[in-house]
């Protein structure tokens, strides 16, 4: 196996793994939100949302920058993929804390931390689906 | 402002039997970046232009030229 089909193999790997993390990010929001008083998923959800940030960065480059596998998954069509779902994550966190900031008139008032969490939830659920997505089409023949 | 890059790069890459996996070998870059690059979705970097254009032995201004 190349090392271009170890890389395009990889990236799949990270693509579903990104949406995995969105899909999970936002599950324990919602589930902590529920269940206020559980440390755990807040612990959760904040080892999470961090773990998914971190894998939004080129990780592996900066790690490992003489590894040609490393560069394959950091090269430029990959950096322009990070670059557009940063922006992504940028609007969905601008469009939730807008929501956020509606919401709270209208309803009962959400703590610091719950509202800080819905807009972090967003921006990084938002830049990971983007991010899979192109990566996806773009492997796609 | 209403300029696109067109693009010969998959009928350059299939003058030589070349696979977009061969030719991102030669640039050092992803299948996906060659893909994109083909399709058009990706403009590429001045850099992997030249590095295109030299491993398919073509100028770069006949892999790539603006519609206009």
């Amino acid at each position: 196996m190349s090392m271009i089909d170890v890389a395009e193999r990889k990236g799949r790997y990270r693509a579903a793994s990104f949406y995995f993390f969105s899909v999970m990010s936002l599950l324990t929001l919602w589930l902590s939100m529920a269940r206020p008083q559980s440390d755990f998923l807040r612990g959760l959800w904040i080892g999470l949302t961090f773990a998914a940030a971190v894998n939004l960065l080129p990780l592996a480059r900066w790690l490992k920058p003489r590894s040609k596998v490393a560069r394959l998954l950091d090269d430029d069509g990959v950096r322009e993929h990070r670059r557009i779902s940063c922006n992504a994550g940028f609007w969905a966190a601008v469009v939730s804390s807008l929501a956020v900031a509606i919401a709270v008139q209208a309803t009962a008032p959400l703590s610091p931390f719950d509202a800080v969490r819905i807009v972090a939830t967003a921006a990084i659920a938002a830049a990971m689906v983007s991010f899979a997505t192109l990566e996806l089409r773009a492997a796609r023949g | 402002m209403g300029d696109r890059l067109l693009n010969t790069l998959k009928a350059e890459r299939e003058r030589l039997g070349l696979t977009q996996a061969a030719l991102a070998e030669a640039v050092s870059v992803s299948r996906k970046t060659i893909n994109t690059v083909e399709n058009g979705i990706f403009l590429p970097s001045t850099v992997l232009a030249l590095k295109l254009a030299r491993a398919l032995g073509r100028p770069v201004e006949r892999l790539f030229q603006l519609n206009d």
